[in-house]
């Protein structure tokens, strides 16, 4: 293409050329640009790494750091940031790139900034390509996407588009990796070409106007590359971190261009907006025109009032069945490889405290959580296909206005559906909310959504108790009382954001303004990425903190080893030794704080043990069943099934046992990473413990009141 | 562009001028309405944003500034439209806070 010579064309720069750099400290670069645009994957392309993307705006809300190698042998190191629709940023994932250009981060301004445009939406995306221009830093933008602009019949003048910009474009598709190579030689020139500068024309009045407010920014220590651009974001927005006299020089600027019939609000648009249009015009060939595209066609069936919220209801029934059904196979599978390793261990050990630990606490506990991998990662494959298909922006506009009338956003939908594979990620994601109490409201009630972390528990409880019952059409009993869980955790996340918002979080809910991207065809191999990024996250999870909190489990319900007199039989032995272990004891402690709720000492304590994360419930079961009973090879659900109260003879796990611990586990949030995470984004500090102990106060006393609820429910209808 | 671009005049006419309402009031409006008004497959020119000042300013930096054209591409729920080539749906409120001029098709 020629880029690099073409892009030496930048000339009029008011900004010192940036002093030379030891050859041995590492570029760095920074990729910033329009939400969606594909920095993201183009950040894996350059650096191997596996960031998260997906199709709609706001997937990346954290600065993310990786590197490569150059061709001359120097470290390049990348930085992945939130997409930005201007340098006037409106919500904290935007703040983060404005941040770092503007040197406000705690890592320098970058040497390179590398500017990703969507070929697709470039019109757009010029805006604040055009502002990047005129940082005065040096640039290469990296036009991508070029592969759906080409099918879309979209015709680029790349060199053109050089010349209109002043710097280096190299076309890149991605996905494909495309055009890597071309981008990773431009960023290693760039430092050493004229920083790029503005390129749009200003009316002289307005010029005139503004050049006393530029004056006073560069006094104020704005450097005079940059001074321009801040003029003309002061105008719409006058920011507070300058002093009197700039904020002075911008009131009188402001009434100059009233006088003058412009409008000072919106001057800064109509001169980028007016400039693109001419750029366009003489870079873009559109012969089709971008009236209709197949997107749109889809979306009048998407988007509709009835047949839109039906299918969306329906995706979600889909979901759910295809969590329990598709993964039946392979979690039997799963099972019984579990259960022949335990035997195989068991016989191979010998008797012994080692085997026990070995057998109850490492396969039943940590085996027990892994069983249940199949199912999560059938639910990370269909929010996976939602995400990127496009259809997740979709349902957010659809849902806004049910959103709307209990307080929440649109843009709360998107966090409230993550929500189903993790809460902390989804808490992450409500920084694309722009006003605090809406994001408040909507981390207060992430967690609300059942994760993946309460599969587990949830399929145990229903494998293990509710009959497994055709009901008609593709419909299961199972499916469907995973289903409830599912509703009852969303529904309750709707109402409790109405009370916040009727009480601590009163206020306006902000108006929705969300770009919908273009529908794509997921990539098998993209979906295979995420769905095994998150997959190893769940493993690593059950590899480490299940792993730890099994062996202490197991540790606490061996031991100290109690003398049992003589010619008992063997489990009523272990039974025992159960109860007086430093577990049963504590058991026995926690007992009667459960047993309103119709719990045991068992699963009091598996609670108890579960609050730094929720499958610990499921491996505590695992243990302790394990060491206490003794019916080898019988699994965890039969085990439960055969459980028996000593006094009565009764069963203890009754159905409405089962449904009384899933509400429990619905509402209660027992997972020390989201309350970390809850405490940072609430605002941080002792803001953020108080409303993190809101957050975990209120939904113990739900978990508490639903499960006791459940019991006197099932209690007044005779089946207890 | 349909107007000069820095000749626009200042007093964009404050406040919705019909009862914006009903879509046969809005087909019948020559002078300017609510961006809410136009129905799926209008085109407008955009003559006042005269949202909150942060949404304002969010708005025009996506293309939706005084002068700017847009298309209405659904008009079932919230507006979706098409601007500078992007989608964009935007909820009742802040298209009933636009004021725009119908186009003929
Ligand atoms: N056709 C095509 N699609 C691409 C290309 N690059 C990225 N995509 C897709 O564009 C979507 C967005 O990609 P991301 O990398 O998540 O975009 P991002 O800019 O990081 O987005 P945010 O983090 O939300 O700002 C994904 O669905 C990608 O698969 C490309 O070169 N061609
Ligand atoms: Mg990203």
């Amino acid at each position: 293409m020629g880029a690099a010579s073409d892009a030496a064309r930048a000339t009029g720069s008011i900004a010192v050329p940036p002093a030379p750099r030891a050859p041995a400290s590492p570029l760095r670069v920074a990729l910033v640009g329009n939400p969606n645009t594909g920095k993201s994957t183009l950040f894996n392309a350059l650096t191997g790494m596996r960031q998260r993307v997906g199709n709609f705006a706001g997937v990346t809300v954290e600065r993310v750091e990786g590197s490569y190698t150059g061709a001359d042998g120097r470290r390049v190191s990348v930085l992945d940031l939130p997409g930005a629709y201007s340098l006037d940023p409106h919500t904290p994932d935007e703040a983060i790139a404005l941040d770092l250009l503007a040197g406000r981060a705690d890592v320098p301004v970058p040497d390179v900034v590398v500017i990703v445009a969507d070929a697709l939406h470039l019109e757009r995306n010029l805006y604040l390509v055009s502002q990047l221009i005129e940082l005065g830093l040096p640039a290469v933008v990296a036009l991508n996407q070029i592969d759906a602009a080409t099918k879309r019949g979209l015709q680029v003048d790349v060199v053109e588009l050089i010349h209109e910009l002043g710097v280096t474009v190299v076309p890149t598709v991605a996905t494909k990796g495309e055009g890597i190579d071309r981008l990773r030689q431009a960023i290693a020139r760039a430092p050493d070409l004229p920083v790029p500068s503005r390129r749009m024309p200003v009316p002289r009045v307005a010029e005139q106007a503004l050049r006393p407010v530029e004056q006073a920014l560069v006094d104020d220590g704005v450097p005079p590359a940059a001074a321009g651009l801040e003029a003309l974001l002061h105008l719409t927005a006058p920011g507070t971190d300058h002093g009197p006299a700039v904020h002075a020089a911008v009131v009188a600027a402001r009434s100059q261009l009233l006088d003058a019939g412009l409008n000072p609000e919106s001057l800064e648009a109509e001169l980028r907006y007016g400039w693109i249009t001419g750029v366009m015009h003489r870079t873009v060939k559109d012969p089709d025109g971008q009236e209709h595209t197949t997107s749109d066609r889809v979306d009048r069936l998407l988007l509709h009032k009835v047949w839109g919220m039906l299918i969306f209801l329906a995706l979600m029934g889909i979901v759910f069945q295809a969590v329990f059904f598709w993964a039946a196979p392979m979690q039997e599978a799963v099972e019984s490889a579990l259960g022949w390793a335990g035997t195989q261990v068991g016989s191979a050990m010998g008797e012994g405290d080692l085997q026990s630990l070995i057998v109850d606490g490492v396969i039943a506990g940590v085996g027990g959580v892994l069983v249940f991998l199949p199912q999560i990662a059938i639910l990370f494959l269909f929010i996976g296909v939602l995400e990127d298909s496009g259809y997740m922006a979709r349902a957010a506009f659809l849902m806004d206005r049910y959103m709307r009338t209990v307080g929440l956003h649109g843009r709360s939908f998107i966090p409230l559906v993550s929500g189903f594979a993790c809460a902390v990620p989804a808490i992450m994601a409500t920084r694309t909310i722009e006003r605090p109490r809406d994001r408040l409201a909507t981390i207060m009630v992430v967690p609300l959504m059942s994760c993946s972390a309460r599969l587990p528990v949830y399929t145990l409880l229903i494998g293990a108790f509710v009959p497994a019952m055709h009901i008609g059409g593709f419909l299961d009993l199972h499916g469907l009382v995973l289903l409830g869980m599912y509703l009852l955790g969303t529904v309750s996340a709707l109402v409790v954001a109405f009370f916040f918002r009727r009480t601590l979080l009163r206020g306006q809910t902000q108006p929705l303004i969300l770009e919908l991207p273009p529908y794509r065809i997921p990539s098998p191999r993209a979906l295979a990425t995420t769905v095994f990024h998150r997959s190893s996250l769940f493993v690593r999870r059950a590899g480490t903190v299940i792993l730890a909190l099994s062996i202490v489990i197991w540790a606490l319900a061996t031991y100290p080893r109690s003398d049992v007199p003589d010619g008992i039989p063997d489990e009523a032995v272990q039974e025992m030794q159960l109860a007086n272990s430093f577990l049963g004891r504590a058991g026995h402690a926690i007992a009667p704080a459960v047993a309103p709720l119709g719990f045991d000492w068992k699963i009091g304590v598996s609670i108890v043990s579960s609050f730094a994360a929720r499958e610990v419930f499921v491996s505590a079961m695992g243990t302790i069943y394990g060491v206490g009973g003794s019916e080898d090879g019988a699994g965890l659900p039969e085990k439960l099934r055969a459980e028996r109260n000593p006094e009565t003879g009764a069963p203890v796990y009754t159905l409405a046992t089962a449904i009384g611990l899933m509400v429990f586990y619905v509402f209660a949030l027992m997972c020390m990473s989201t309350v970390a995470i809850s405490i940072r984004e609430a605002g941080g500090g002792w803001t953020g413990v108080r409303w993190a102990a809101v957050q975990f106060g209120y939904m113990l006393a739900l978990a508490y009141l639903g499960a006791w609820l459940v019991r006197i429910g099932a209690g007044a209808f005779g089946w207890a | 562009m349909l107007r000069r671009l820095f000749s626009r005049p200042t007093a964009a006419p404050a406040g919705p001028c019909l009862n914006t309402a009903s879509s046969a009031v809005a087909e019948a409006c020559l002078e300017s309405c609510a961006l809410m008004a136009c129905t799926t497959g209008r085109r407008a020119v955009v003559v006042n944003v005269g949202c909150d000042g942060a949404e304002a300013c969010r708005l025009r930096a996506m293309g939706i500034y005084e002068g700017a054209r847009v298309s209405v591409v659904d008009s079932r729920n919230g507006l979706l439209l098409q601007v500078r080539g992007a989608r964009l749906a935007i909820g009742a409120a802040v298209a009933a806070a636009i004021t725009v001029i119908p186009l003929p098709n």
